[in-house]
């Protein structure tokens, strides 16, 4: 950490977990009322709320004592209280059931993150086949990277997501595929060595090189954001923060204003915090991809630690799973890719061949089989009304 | 022949009066303000479990409007019951479960169904299966856990009529033909990526020409999904190699208010790996054949129209928990806490499964004890 850009020997390559999608079937359910009663033929985005919570693991209890820990990874949902519920509501009427931050979310106290999206669906399988889902995905791409570099409310544009989906009602098949672009940074941002850590360990452990050490640190970090999060659920704003680690206390202050509350902070000192929806020892999750790239772009961070939020925090063995870590984008070896140029300068976001405003991302989710393809939900057994009455009793 | 069942049902329950007077200890039912009493405390010393409102014209006047019911989501289930079943105690029927899987939670919510004799001797061994079963089984454990989700469930000879089915479809899958019927896909042949060619679907391309046209670059630092251990550290390998083996479900569990029995009631909305909603013969893959389509069916979910999930039958329910009740009263005390202490580290940070969950929601019944 004394040497911002360590060599790339003592690093190795940051990866990103996934995040996957989870859709229950009140959402299609609610999604098929929509359709039905508003939507009709219209083909428009609407938008779409959904949320991750932090990851889990689960000892597997069959292993008794030596159980092994099985990874949970938090997903996004989408929830039907979300539908339609978006800032810009597209057409009057539209919404369905409930303002979603007001209503289930707020009414649990898990960790959760809200996120906004949008939602294609098609009337047929042949226009959601055709649709030109590169352009979609790029348009998007290039939107988010707009709005990391100007956006007021930059959070928003980290975490945002689109879904194509094609409704079969009649066979009640939601075909559904969702993208949550990330950007990719060029070069890529590195872990400096010894890698992820345990936040717990590191704050009051023996704490080697943070000198002094209190354990009332690691709660007041909890205590603080805590309250950054309760203040700001229902908005992505909550699943962020930058933290003033002190040797007592925490601060913890809105990623937006990163230039002020980071005044007078050395680089080396500067924290960041995401909640996390992986559950993969020392692979963040995705979220903080985008994270990255913002605070790149847009505050020109070519270093910084991370904090890894995936404990809830009700729980007393606060940052128990939290994992730190010291990230960087190492000096670049020669030019070996494109970058987004913006105005004289370039971004550290890797650029397409053809276009050098356009940025190159990755996101398309990626079925049970790892492959790019569409997801079904076959809710048949679910909602026919003539199927169920099949159901032996 | 269920329809009509489910037509009678509602109208029964339309037709109950709403029960005014605590008859918990009595008769092990309870009134809808102890519900939310009870919901409420649950909530509050579990976050996983949250209150609901459901769907607004589905308002059951009698509960708050928001609090109509409780649900956790993202229960996960390790496995299936036939991977456990073939591994179960001899005598003991359907006791071997999944670790913490649904089977547990539906035993523990309804094993007075014809097994009063059981009871004599299971009552609280009920409530513990699934760590009683886990440690007996751990010898074992090494060559059970290897058998992937994909092999067809071993105690298929038990199977009932809606197994059989995911079997046939799971067996489908596998030799990748997806002819097996209306409940084509099964749950490893999965969905997504087998050319869906279902039923009179003319779409040939299925899902993948779906998906048509979609390119991406191959990416480092994106994690490799699990099978591929091409993660840079050791962690990471172990990870994926614990994932290999085991095909979590997760379930979605929701607790309503049952008018008619008085009693709260069990549901499951399950999905598989991958996140997407599992079918009624995959969820009975969870769930012991002793209660499968008996004990357990699929019921239209009250607080959403036209949805239809799986439930736990709520009859016995109040019989069981009066016998709790009484056993509790025999100075069972202790049992109990040992239990409230398991149902607490599941609640605080879940990681007992969907058993776990059912603790909670028996310590939520307990509570009012």
């Amino acid at each position: 950490m004394s040497s911002p850009l360590p060599s790339s020997s003592s690093s190795t390559l940051l990866q990103f977990n996934p995040l996957p999608t989870t859709i229950s079937p009140s959402f299609w359910h609610a999604l098929t009322s929509l359709k039905l009663n508003h939507l009709r033929l219209s083909e428009d985005a609407i938008p779409v709320m959904g949320s991750y919570t932090v990851g889990r693991v689960v000892k597997d209890r069959r292993g008794g004592e030596k159980g092994r820990i099985v990874e949970l990874g938090g997903s996004l949902s989408l929830l039907e209280e979300g539908l339609g519920g978006g800032a810009e509501a597209p057409a009057e009427g539209i919404s369905v059931g409930a303002h979603f931050p007001t209503s289930s979310a707020s009414s649990s106290s898990r960790l959760s993150v809200t996120v906004r999206g949008m939602l294609r669906n098609y009337n047929t399988a042949p226009q959601f086949t055709s649709a030109d889902k590169n352009e979609i995905f790029s348009d998007l791409a290039q939107e988010i990277l707009n709005d990391l570099l100007t956006s007021p409310d930059p959070l928003d544009a980290v975490t945002r997501f689109t879904v194509l989906a094609f409704a079969d009602l009649k066979k009640y098949k939601y075909y559904h595929w969702a993208a949550l672009p990330a950007l990719i940074a060029q070069p890529n941002w590195q872990t400096s060595s010894p890698g992820w850590k345990s936040l717990q360990e590191e704050w009051t452990g023996k704490g080697e090189e943070e000198g002094e050490v209190s354990p009332r640190r690691m709660q007041s970090l909890a205590e603080a954001f805590k309250e950054h999060w309760q203040r700001y659920r229902g908005e992505s704003e909550a699943g962020f923060c930058l933290v003033k680690v002190g040797s007592e206390a925490c601060q913890v202050g809105m990623v937006r204003d990163f230039q002020t509350f980071f005044a007078g902070v050395p680089n080396e000192e500067r924290v960041v915090l995401f909640i996390d929806p992986s559950a993969t020892p020392s692979v963040p999750g995705w979220p903080l991809r985008n994270f990255l790239a913002l605070l790149s772009v847009r505050f020109q961070v070519r270093q910084i630690r991370v904090i890894c939020w995936r404990d809830e925090l009700d729980d007393n063995a606060v940052g128990e799973r939290s994992i730190i870590g010291n990230v960087f984008l190492p000096a670049e070896e020669g030019q070996s890719g494109s970058r987004v140029v913006k105005g004289d300068g370039s971004l550290p976001i890797a650029a397409t061949q053809s276009d050098s405003a356009r940025p190159v991302a990755i996101g398309w989710e990626r079925n049970t089989q790892g492959k790019l393809a569409p997801k079904v939900a076959d809710l048949g057994p679910l909602m026919d009304p003539r199927r169920l009455a099949d159901q032996a009793v | 022949m269920n329809a009509i069942q489910t037509h009678f049902w509602a109208v029964r329950d339309y037709l109950a009066p709403v029960l005014r007077e605590s008859k918990f200890k009595e008769h092990g039912r309870i009134t809808p303000e102890e519900f939310v009493a009870a919901g409420d405390f649950l909530s509050y010393k579990f976050p996983t479990w949250s209150w609901s409102a459901g769907e607004p014209s589905k308002t059951r006047e009698f509960l708050p409007k928001d609090k109509q019911y409780l649900i956790s989501r993202g229960v996960p289930c390790l496995r299936r019951v036939s991977q456990i079943e073939s591994a179960a105690l001899g005598g003991k029927k359907g006791k071997g479960r999944a670790g913490g899987g649904v089977a547990g939670d539906e035993k523990m919510l309804s094993f007075a169904e014809g097994q009063d004799g059981v009871e004599g001797t299971g009552g609280e061994e009920d409530w513990l299966a699934t760590h009683l079963d886990d440690q007996q089984q751990l010898e074992e454990v090494g060559e059970i856990a290897d058998i992937p989700d994909n092999d067809p469930p071993a105690g298929a000879a038990s199977l009932t009529p809606g197994e059989e089915d995911a079997l046939a479809s799971q067996v489908a899958g596998t030799s990748l033909s997806t002819a097996a019927g209306e409940d084509g896909d099964g749950d490893d042949a999965e969905v997504g990526d087998i050319p869906d060619m279902d039923d009179e679907d003319d779409d040939e391309d299925g899902l993948g020409g779906m998906g048509a046209g979609v390119v991406e670059h191959d990416d480092p630092a994106t994690l490799a999904p699990p099978p591929s251990t091409a993660a840079a550290n050791a962690s990471t390998e172990s990870a994926s190699s614990s994932n290999n083996l085991l095909s979590v479900r997760t379930y979605d569990c929701l607790i309503t208010y049952d008018k008619y029995y008085q009693t709260p009631r069990m549901w499951l909305i399950g999905y598989d790996e991958s996140g997407s909603p599992l079918k009624p013969s995959e969820i009975f893959e969870d769930i012991s054949s002793d209660y499968a389509q008996k004990t357990v069916t699929i019921e239209p979910f009250p607080h959403k129209s036209g949805l239809s999930t799986a439930s736990v039958h709520p009859c016995k329910h109040a019989s069981v928990m009066k016998k709790v009740i009484e056993r509790m009263d025999q100075g069972v005390i202790e049992e109990q806490k040992r239990l409230r202490a398991g149902g607490g580290s599941s609640g605080g940070t879940p990681d007992e499964g969907v058993a776990g969950g059912a603790a909670v929601a028996d310590k939520k019944k307990k509570k009012k004890w």
